[in-house]
């Protein structure tokens, strides 16, 4: 290299590495933004949705939905099936189909049952004069099971309008992750209409329950589809350590419980693996645990620089975590919205790009650029 | 002390065993050496766990069996196994309600709970030859 275009290299090097390294630094910024409550005095809010520009239905865990409508908070919606709220089972998740602007189907996810014997189910619904009317059975997880932990139970439309349904392992059944013939543990899927889709991984295998999508989940609290990158991605709660975001795909197996980086919380391991063969390792891996309870995917014009990002709720680090992908490698985590200091429980973007919460403490808060 | 001591670690073993059985039995391969290299992580893990508690456990349950056969003015020593496994079925059944599951994997079977008693006893057992020579000496 002569000298003249070693003095190019680096003079050009020189000019442009200010500008990376700011480009760098400006899309891991977050900040400008102000927090605003929109309702507050919610029992356990667990999931929330847009209705339309000022409505909002929020599912309480204790079994009731209800209507937030300019910091009006609605008596419950009338209708509702029989819940079984105990422990972390209750009232669940919600989502609206695809073309909900058209149809007006409401899904949502409960647990039902009793203590001996409970299972998660999701149901359809559409929402006339704060009535639940055309009730629809979706799906039931079975084995059903005696103990009320561990539902999943969080929801997402892929864009063939199928649904991905997460199910958790029921603690005191995790090996029942790894088994075909059980619905505990797994990533489900089924057409809107309840039925099974001719093209899931196992449909033709008559000893594997044909709903199941991905097997080797704990307890799986946040899914959602990433309409830009095409992929599924999903967090979950490991035990003590080991909670992880998987890209999702079909047919995988994401190894609970032969495979995990946490322990159990008795201080004993759940299995001496942390890889196996054939089973799928995580994206992200959060030891010691953050509890992740929710997730989604940023595309907005309100934060353009949160653009592509994963936004995970957590529970036990009380925070909104950002994860920024760049082809599947994660280049940049940040905690966001420490000074809520609650247990957060779902994330949502709304029409105007802005960030919807919800707290353990019965809030919807509302960030907005300031 | 030795009868806390043997207690736990028949309990901490027989836990690793039947975790590691439930594992294998949905495909992982595990052979000998990671299965004594789990059992000894266990032991290690439960050390500030589980250790205390059967500790804490076997304490009440011998103190009552002492109280119960001077009460009775029983001259067996019989009380003792019977009080140590009772005070590990006492354990699993005062853990379940907390948060409705089982917190000691290896017990989540009829088998794995009867393994866990079994160690209780075995520790009453051994109180029981202490306390026996103990007695002797004393006569």
């Amino acid at each position: 290299m002569g000298h003249r275009t070693a003095f190019y290299l680096v003079f050009w090097l020189t000019l442009f590495t200010p500008n990376l390294l700011a480009s760098e630094s400006d899309s891991a910024t977050f900040s400008n933004y102000k927090i605003t409550q929109m309702a507050s005095g919610l029992d356990s809010p667990w999931a929330i949705v847009q209705l339309d520009k000022d409505r909002f239905l929020v599912n309480e865990k204790v079994g009731t939905m209800r209507l937030v409508e300019s910091g009006i908070i609605s008596e419950p919606i009338k209708n509702l099936p029989q819940v079984f709220a105990r422990s972390q089972g209750g009232l669940m998740d919600l989502q609206l189909h695809p073309d909900y602007p058209n149809n007006h189907w409401i899904y949502f996810s409960y647990a039902t049952g009793d203590r001996e014997n409970n299972a998660l189910r999701v149901m359809r619904a559409k929402l006339k004069q704060q009535q639940l009317v055309e009730q629809q059975v979706i799906l039931t997880v079975s084995p059903w099971k005696d103990t009320p932990v561990h539902y999943g139970a969080r929801m997402t439309f892929l864009p063939d309008n199928s649904l991905l349904v997460t199910s958790g392992d029921g603690f005191d059944y995790r090996e029942s992750a790894q088994k075909k013939d059980s619905l505990l543990g797994k990533i489900v899927r089924v057409s809107d209409d309840g039925g099974i889709p001719n093209d899931n991984p196992f449909i033709n295998n008559k000893a594997v329950k044909p709903e199941i999508w991905s097997l080797g989940h704990r307890n799986p609290q946040g899914i959602v589809y990433d309409k830009k990158r095409q992929q599924v991605f999903s967090n979950e709660h490991g035990p003590q350590g080991g909670d992880e975001i998987n890209v999702i795909e079909k047919g995988k197996n994401y190894g609970w419980p032969i495979v995990t980086n946490g322990i159990d919380y008795s201080g004993a391991l759940i299995t001496p693996f942390k890889e196996y063969q054939g089973m799928t390792q995580p994206t992200v891996d959060w030891t010691p645990s953050i509890a992740p309870s929710s997730l989604t995917v940023y595309y907005g014009e309100m934060f353009p620089e949160l653009n592509g990002d994963l936004l995970s709720t957590t529970l036990k680090s009380k925070e909104l975590r950002r994860v920024k992908l760049k082809q599947d490698k994660v280049v940049l985590q940040q905690s966001l919205l420490t000074e809520i200091d609650a247990r957060l429980r779902d994330v949502m973007i709304d029409h105007q790009g802005a960030i919807i919460l919800l707290t353990d403490d019965g809030r919807v808060l509302r960030v907005v650029r300031e | 002390m030795l009868a806390v001591l043997v207690t736990f670690l028949i309990a901490s073993i027989s836990h690793t065993q039947f975790v590691l059985m439930e594992l294998a039995r949905v495909g992982a391969e595990i052979n000998l050496t990671t299965r004594i290299s789990a059992s000894l992580q266990d032991l290690l893990g439960f050390l500030l766990s589980y250790a205390p508690v059967i500790a804490i456990g076997l304490l009440l349950g011998f103190s009552i069996s002492n109280w119960v056969k001077t009460k009775f003015n029983s001259d067996s020593l019989g009380w003792y196994p019977i009080a140590g496994g009772l005070s590990l079925l006492t354990i699993h059944a005062a853990m379940y309600p907390i948060l409705e599951i089982t917190l000691i994997a290896g017990a989540r079977s009829n088998a794995g709970l009867a393994v866990q008693i079994m160690a209780g006893v075995i520790g009453g057992w051994l109180f029981y030859q202490f306390r026996k020579r103990a007695l002797s000496d004393n006569h």
